[in-house]
């Protein structure tokens, strides 16, 4: 199709149309994608690098339109990531579905006084394939810019759009995830018991959207289960592991013993894990309210604790290897009680992996957790424990308290 | 992470590493024991001395190169481990099965 004719007279209107969607949804579509303000990624990087080989321009880039400005994911020869939204080209590009060509600005009947071309950078040259979210809603472009009039071939205009679709693939992964995420969020318990003398606490972080680590707990009879498990690896495949271990440990509930819930797990899970090539570490408990008995099976996790009133801590191991590596383990339980005023503690090494020994990193999880007071205030604590922004591993804390009387 | 083969006799191979053994080093081990094993090298050391640091992932590279290289009737132990890495092993209980010797010579003549 000829790029460049398209009724051109809406494009700076107040009431913008910009895809089958008022403005309002498209800059929530747009939020939604959380990529505005993120730095630099390759991913984008290689796509403008690319674009500016092939096509031979000073100025590349991959624009989304915000409410009052450009932001600019990924450029080259622009002079930074932010420009104004007024007048913008790539504002005018996803008013349509098609490419916006401007083969000379000076020439054009739109664009010849655009701030843009009679400032700097002075472009003549505009190609803008529209960018669309999940949804469809068109927020943002990949653009090729110059500073000399030029035309844009059929085939250049089809390796555009197929560069954009490109582009496009990578800003929907991300929502893809989320969506993923949302799903694995469902998965985790909605509300915390309801078992008078207690409080309970937990919380799960996963690095990337979704991971592999998972706690639960549901009540058996007047019993009540806790579990705490963590897939080896991050992101998406660990979290495909770790809704099917969710399900398998559930189905071990009619298991009195915790130690022969495991082992069933364990024969299920290797089945398929031994494909897989991975393993799952979980640490699996039965609490008895009414006398704070714990019996407790430790699968290669060895981050199960009980803080006693006393400040100080006992470290809850049994000697079960991790779930899913097919060794036939037999899998023995222990047996803890929580008096009043004791806690049980159990998280993932996310937390583990933030300091660099794990035997020290113990400590001072520990010793911050023993300060902490309540169930959760425990979990807050380690929570914070973690970096905010850099997020090496997938998190998850869970406390049990036994309220003094 | 770098990964260095020495060949010891026609039997055996010690995998070097050093850096960080982690999701994005461990595919490197993985395949490293499976190329040793396919060429007949079935008794594999993996010398952990320069290793900084070991993660979940690297704990699965090193019980699949444990399980190839005991399907190949051969085996994998481990020598010259730093104390994260042991502190890890014996956290996850992996102490059981992924054996660490003091010195890849030990570990040779075991």
């Amino acid at each position: 199709m000829s790029p460049t004719p398209k009724d051109v007279s809406t494009f700076f209107e107040g009431s913008a149309t910009t895809g089958p969607y008022g403005e309002a949804q498209r800059l929530r579509a747009l939020q939604s994608l959380d990529v505005l303000d993120t730095p630099r990624e390759e991913r984008f990087d290689r796509v403008t690098r690319l674009a500016q080989r092939v096509f031979d321009v000073p100025m590349v880039s991959v624009t989304l339109i915000d409410e009052d400005r450009q932001w600019r994911k990924s450029f080259v020869g622009l002079d930074g990531p932010v420009a104004q939204r007024e007048g913008a080209f790539c504002d005018a590009a996803i008013r349509s579905s098609a490419t916006l060509v401007v083969p000379d600005a000076i020439t054009d009947e739109i664009f010849h006084d655009n701030p843009f071309v009679s400032g700097p950078p002075g472009v003549r040259f505009y190609a803008g394939h529209p960018l669309e979210a999940p949804g469809g809603e068109r927020v943002g472009t990949l653009c090729i810019l110059d500073v000399k009039p030029r035309e844009l071939t059929p085939g250049e205009n089809a390796l555009l759009r197929d560069l954009a679709g490109w582009v496009q693939n990578e800003l929907q992964r991300d929502a893809e995830l989320e969506r993923a995420g949302a799903v694995q969020r469902g998965l985790l318990p909605s509300r915390t018991p309801d078992v008078a003398g207690y409080a309970f606490a937990a919380t799960c972080r996963p690095a990337r959207g979704v991971g592999g680590d998972f706690y639960d707990w549901y009540a058996t009879g007047d019993d009540l289960h806790l579990s705490l498990a963590d897939v080896m690896g991050k992101g998406m495949a660990a979290a495909i592991v770790a809704a099917t271990s969710r399900a398998v440990l559930r189905s071990t509930s009619r298991t009195p013993d915790v130690g022969d819930a495991l082992t069933t797990a364990d024969e299920v899970l290797s089945l398929d894990l031994a494909e897989v090539g991975t393993f799952v570490t979980c640490f699996h408990a039965r609490l008895e309210p009414s006398s704070g008995r714990v019996t407790y099976s430790d699968a290669g996790h060895g981050l199960g604790f009980v803080l006693r009133a006393d400040g100080t801590s006992e470290h809850l191991r049994t000697d079960g290897l991790p779930l899913g590596l097919g060794t036939g383990d037999e899998r023995r339980a222990s047996t803890v009680t929580l008096d009043p005023g004791d806690r049980l503690l159990c998280f993932s090494d996310g937390l583990v992996d933030l300091f660099d020994i794990a035997e020290d990193a113990l400590s001072i999880i520990l010793d911050a957790a023993v300060a902490a007071g309540s169930a959760q205030a425990t979990m807050e604590t380690l929570a914070a424990l973690r970096p905010v922004v850099f997020q090496p591993d997938d998190l998850t804390v869970l406390v049990v308290e036994r309220l003094t009387a | 992470m770098n990964l260095d083969i020495t060949e010891h006799g026609t039997t055996s191979a010690v995998l070097v590493l050093n850096g960080r053994l982690n999701l994005v080093s461990s595919p490197m081990l993985r395949e490293a024991v499976a190329d040793v094993i396919a060429d007949g090298r079935t008794l594999v050391v993996v010398d952990l001395g320069a290793v900084s640091f070991v993660d979940s992932s690297g704990l699965g590279a090193l019980v699949a190169g444990l399980k190839t290289a005991r399907a190949a009737g051969g085996d994998l132990r481990m020598a010259d481990a730093p104390e994260q890495v042991a502190s890890v092993l014996r956290l996850t209980n992996l102490d059981r099965v992924l054996r660490v010797h003091p010195t890849v010579e030990a570990a040779l003549d075991a």
